[in-house]
C-alpha cells in the first residue's frame, strides 16, 4: 500500500447511530498512517432524528465531497439511508449495509429485500447483514458503528483502525467495542 | 505547544487554533450553524493558557461585534464569530467600524451556508465586505482557514481595518489533516488613545474617515495581490475560482483531463491585473465560485471581447451549493463536451420508494406539548408567528405560520395584530435564547404601541438548535462560570405586559388554562412555557431518575382515533391503527394526558 492510494467512503445513518464517530476514527487512523484525509459532515438537524451523511476521503487533496458514482464503499447503518446515498457508490464499489430498519414516519417502509435488490444491481458487491443484532451480541447496541467498521476494515488501505478505535471509545465500553469489531470483521464476505 | 503538529481537525477547530496562536485577547459571538463549534472549542481550551483570552457568548451578533470593536480600539486583538445571517444583525456597527478602523486586529469569522442546510437564506458575506469596503479572505480548506485566520490579524493591524474571514459549510464542517505551527503570538497590551476625530463618528469626523477608507482601497488591493494566484497555460479556456470551489475545480479538470489557465482568488478586494492577465490569455473564461457571482461580475467589467461563463450565463446554477458534479457539468457546457454522471434507473426507482426522514422535535420535547395546548386553545384560525430555533419544527403541528429571522415573531406579531384588528387571534412563539437575542425590543415595542397579542416564550433553558449554548437566562457563560442569571419573569414584567403566566408544558391542563386566560386578556399577554430541553436533561442524567415506562393498551376499539398522532412524536407509531410506544420514549406523559380512552399508561 502506498500512501497515495485513494479510498473514498460514504458513511450514512440516522442521528445517534454513530456515523460521525465512525468517520472520525477512520480519518484519525488515515492521518496517523500518513495519508492526506478530508471529510464532510452533513448533520444540520441530526439530533432531531434526521439523516447523517458523512463523506470520508482518504489519500485525497481535493474537496471533502465525493462525486456521484465514485465512492469505493458505502457504509449504511440503516437500509433506507444506505439507498438514499447509494448514488455516490461507484459501480465497482462495495455496499456494507445493516438490514435492521429504523422506522421513519410518513410513507410505508419498502421491503428491505427490494432495497438490497436495487443495490445489488448497481454495484460490484453488497454485504448485507443485521449489524444491530451483532452489536447486541457484542454487548451494546451503540457498538453498531464499530461492527460496521470491522467489516469495512477489509477494504481499507489502513492497518491500525482497531487500535485507534480502542483509544477513542470510553474505557468501560472497550471490551464490547473490540468484540463488535471482531464480529464485524467476520461478517465480511469477499 | 511550541512544536508543529499534524491534526485531524474540523475547519472550525482549525480556525480556533488560529485564534489562539494569533494571541487574540477577546473573542465574542452568537451561535449559528455552521459557525457554532469555534467558541466552545476556545472555551474548552482556555485553561491551557497562562493568560487566557476573554471568550463570551454575547446576546446577539451586533452586541458581539461591538464587544470585539471595543477591545480592538484598545490595541488588543479581537475576533467575533457568527453565521452569515448574523452579519445582518451586526451590519450596523460594521459599516461605521470600517470608517473608524481599529488599533488591534479585528477579525470577523463569518460562516456562509450554501444550500441553506440550516439557515433561512443563502446570502454571500463577500457582498458585505464589498459593501463595507473592508478586506475579505476566502479559504478553501481547513488548513487555509487556519493560515488565513492568523494572517487576517496582521492584515487588520497593518491597515487598521476590520477583516472578514468568510468560511462556508464545506470548510467549517469539513475535517482534514491540518498542520498547526504551535507558534503563539503574545497578547498585545491594552491601551486606548483618546482621539475624537478617529473614534467619535459625528458627521464632520465621519466625512474625513470616509476619505481615508477610500484611500485605503488601492493599498489593500496591492497588499492582497499575493492571494490571487495565477497559473497561465497554453489553453483557450481560463478558469477563475475561489473558496471551496477551488477544490472542486481541481478535481473536475483532473477528471476531464483539461489543462486550463487558472486564477484562484483567496482575498478581496480582487487583483484586477491578475484577472486581466488571465482574460488576455484566454478565449473564454469560466468563473466558479460558491454563492453569489461576485467575481463573475467583476470579470465582466474587465472582459473586453472574451466570453465569460458562469452563474450569469447559466453554466453554473445561480442558487444552491456547488459540488464536483455541478462543476463538471459547467465545464462540460463550457467546452462543448457532454459531461454527466448517470445514476442507474434501478437506484432512482428505489429512491422514490424511500420514506422521508424529516427532522422532528425529539421524543419528550417540551415544545410538542406546548404546541398541542396552543392549537387546542387558540384553534387553527389563529395566526402563529414563529421564530428561529428547534420550534420552527412545530410547523408539522400546524402552530408555526411564519418564520423570517431572529426575533421577528414578536415584532411581526404586532404587525399582524395591527393589520387584522380584534377579529383574529395573534400568537407569537419564540425560544428563550432568541427572546434574549432580539425578541426583547419587539416586546417593548408591542407593549408600548398597544398591540393585542399573546406571546409564548418556549423556555428550555438553552440554545438547543445549535448545540446547547448558554445565554443570560441560563446564567452560565461560555466558559461555565455563573455571574448572574437574568430572571426572565422580572424582565417581562418590567416591560409592562398585561398578563404573565409561567407553566410546565408537560402539565397540559395548567398550560391550556394559562392560554385561555391569555386569550381572554387585554394587551400583550405572555406565557412562559418552561421545561429544560430533553437533550440537556438527558445529558445531565436528570431523565434516568424520572423516566417512566409508558405502555399502550390501544386496541383500536375506538375506530382509530389517532389523537396521539397529532403530537407528531417519533415515539408513537401505529400498527393496525393501534398506537405503539417505542423504546426511545422518555415518559413525558403528554400522550397519556390527551388519550380520551385511557389507553396509554405511564408507570
Amino acid at each position: 500500500m502506498t500512501k497515495d492510494e485513494k479510498f473514498d467512503c460514504i458513511i450514512v445513518g440516522v442521528g445517534g447511530q454513530g456515523s460521525i464517530f465512525a468517520s472520525g476514527v477512520l480519518g484519525e487512523t488515515a492521518l496517523r498512517e500518513g495519508y492526506e484525509v478530508t471529510s464532510a459532515e452533513t448533520h444540520g438537524m441530526a439530533q432531531r432524528g434526521g439523516t447523517v451523511e458523512v463523506h470520508v476521503r482518504i489519500g485525497c487533496s481535493y474537496g471533502p465531497l465525493i462525486p456521484l458514482r465514485s465512492a469505493d464503499a458505502i457504509v449504511g447503518m440503516e437500509p433506507a439511508e444506505c439507498l438514499r446515498f447509494a448514488r455516490y457508490l461507484s459501480p465497482n464499489g462495495t455496499a456494507i449495509i445493516n438490514t435492521h430498519v429504523v422506522p421513519a414516519g410518513g410513507k410505508d417502509y419498502p421491503p428491505v429485500a427490494n432495497l438490497l435488490q436495487a443495490l445489488t444491481a448497481t454495484c460490484r458487491r453488497v454485504i448485507a447483514y443485521d449489524a444491530t443484532r451483532l452489536a447486541l451480541e457484542a454487548g451494546h447496541p451503540q457498538t453498531l458503528n464499530v461492527v460496521m467498521l470491522g467489516t469495512l476494515a477489509h477494504l481499507l488501505p489502513l492497518c491500525t483502525l482497531e487500535d485507534v478505535i480502542a483509544e477513542f471509545v470510553p474505557k468501560k465500553a472497550l471490551a464490547a467495542n473490540l468484540r463488535a469489531f471482531k464480529l464485524g470483521q467476520k461478517a465480511f464476505k469477499a | 505547544m511550541q512544536h508543529s503538529s499534524r491534526k485531524y481537525l474540523l475547519g472550525n477547530e482549525a480556525i480556533a487554533h488560529g485564534l489562539f496562536e494569533a494571541g487574540v485577547s477577546v473573542i465574542s459571538g452568537y451561535p449559528g450553524t455552521p459557525s457554532s463549534e469555534i467558541i466552545p472549542f476556545i472555551a474548552r481550551n482556555v485553561g491551557h493558557y497562562d493568560k487566557p483570552p476573554h471568550v463570551e457568548w454575547s446576546v446577539n451578533e451586533k452586541v458581539a461585534l461591538e464587544v470585539a470593536a471595543g477591545a480592538a480600539y484598545c490595541n488588543v486583538r479581537a475576533a467575533v464569530v457568527m453565521k452569515h445571517v448574523g452579519l445582518n444583525v451586526a451590519a450596523d456597527p460594521l459599516m461605521t467600524l470600517a470608517y473608524t478602523g481599529v488599533k488591534g486586529g479585528l477579525v470577523l469569522i463569518v460562516a456562509d451556508d450554501p444550500g441553506c442546510y440550516s439557515s433561512q437564506n443563502e446570502q454571500d458575506s463577500r457582498r458585505y465586505a464589498y459593501f463595507a469596503k473592508i478586506p475579505c479572505l476566502d479559504p478553501s480548506t481547513p488548513q487555509e482557514a487556519y493560515n488565513l485566520t492568523k494572517y487576517a490579524f496582521k492584515l487588520s493591524e497593518q491597515f487598521e481595518v476590520p477583516v472578514i474571514l468568510r468560511s462556508t459549510t464545506r470548510v467549517s464542517h469539513a475535517r482534514a489533516s491540518v498542520i498547526i505551527s504551535g507558534q503563539h503570538s503574545d497578547q498585545r497590551l491594552a491601551h486606548f488613545e483618546k482621539k475624537p476625530e478617529r473614534w467619535v463618528m459625528v458627521p464632520a469626523h465621519a466625512r474625513l474617515r470616509h476619505v481615508e477608507l477610500n484611500k485605503l482601497q488601492p493599498l489593500l488591493r496591492s497588499e492582497l495581490a499575493f492571494l490571487s494566484r495565477l497559473k497561465l497555460k497554453k489553453s483557450e479556456l481560463g478558469v477563475i475560482t475561489s473558496g471551496v470551489a477551488v477544490k472542486y475545480v481541481e478535481e473536475a479538470i483532473k477528471k476531464l483531463q483539461l489543462d486550463p489557465s487558472i486564477l484562484r482568488i483567496d482575498a478581496y478586494p480582487m487583483n484586477d491585473d491578475a484577472i486581466v492577465a488571465l482574460i488576455n490569455n484566454s478565449c473564454k473564461v469560466l468563473v466558479v465560485e460558491e454563492l453569489e457571482p461576485v467575481i463573475e461580475e467583476k470579470v465582466n467589467e474587465l472582459r473586453g471581447t472574451v466570453e465569460i461563463l458562469g452563474k450569469l450565463t447559466g453554466h453554473l446554477p445561480r442558487e444552491g451549493e456547488l459540488t464536483v458534479d455541478v462543476v463538471l457539468k459547467g465545464f462540460g457546457q463550457a467546452i462543448g463536451r457532454f459531461v454527466t454522471t448517470n445514476v442507474p434507473a434501478e437506484l432512482i426507482a428505489a429512491e422514490h420508494l424511500l420514506p422521508a426522514r424529516p427532522p422532528t422535535l425529539c421524543a419528550g420535547c417540551p415544545h410538542r406539548a406546548t404546541f398541542y395546548a396552543l392549537k387546542k386553545v387558540f384553534k387553527k384560525s389563529a395566526i402563529f408567528v414563529g421564530d428561529i430555533g428547534c420550534y420552527t419544527l412545530g410547523v408539522s403541528q400546524g402552530t408555526i405560520d411564519t418564520t423570517l429571522c431572529m426575533g421577528a415573531s414578536i415584532s411581526m406579531g404586532s404587525g399582524f395584530a395591527a393589520a387584522c384588528g380584534e377579529g383574529r387571534e395573534i400568537v407569537s412563539v419564540i425560544g428563550d435564547s432568541t427572546f434574549v437575542h432580539t425578541g426583547v425590543p419587539g416586546l417593548i415595542n408591542a407593549v408600548y404601541n398597544g398591540a393585542k397579542m399573546t406571546l409564548v416564550i418556549l423556555d428550555n433553558n438553552t440554545t438547543a438548535m445549535t448545540g446547547h449554548q448558554p445565554h443570560p437566562c441560563t446564567g452560565e457563560t461560555a466558559t461555565g462560570t455563573c455571574n448572574f442569571q437574568m430572571p426572565m419573569e422580572d424582565l417581562v414584567k418590567a416591560i409592562g405586559v398585561q398578563g404573565l403566566y409561567v407553566v410546565d408544558p408537560y402539565d397540559l391542563s395548567e398550560t391550556e388554562e394559562a392560554f385561555v386566560k391569555a386569550k381572554n386578556g387585554d394587551g400583550v399577554q405572555v406565557v412562559i412555557a418552561r421545561r429544560p430541553c430533553m437533550i440537556s436533561a438527558k445529558k445531565a442524567g436528570a431523565l434516568s431518575k424520572t423516566k417512566k415506562r409508558v405502555t399502550s393498551t390501544c386496541k383500536n376499539y375506538f375506530a382509530s382515533c389517532k389523537l396521539c398522532g397529532t403530537l407528531v412524536c417519533p415515539s408513537i407509531s401505529y400498527s393496525d391503527s393501534c398506537a405503539c410506544i417505542s423504546e426511545d420514549c422518555i415518559g413525558c406523559g403528554v400522550c397519556e394526558q390527551i388519550c380520551e380512552f385511557d389507553a396509554i399508561k405511564t408507570a
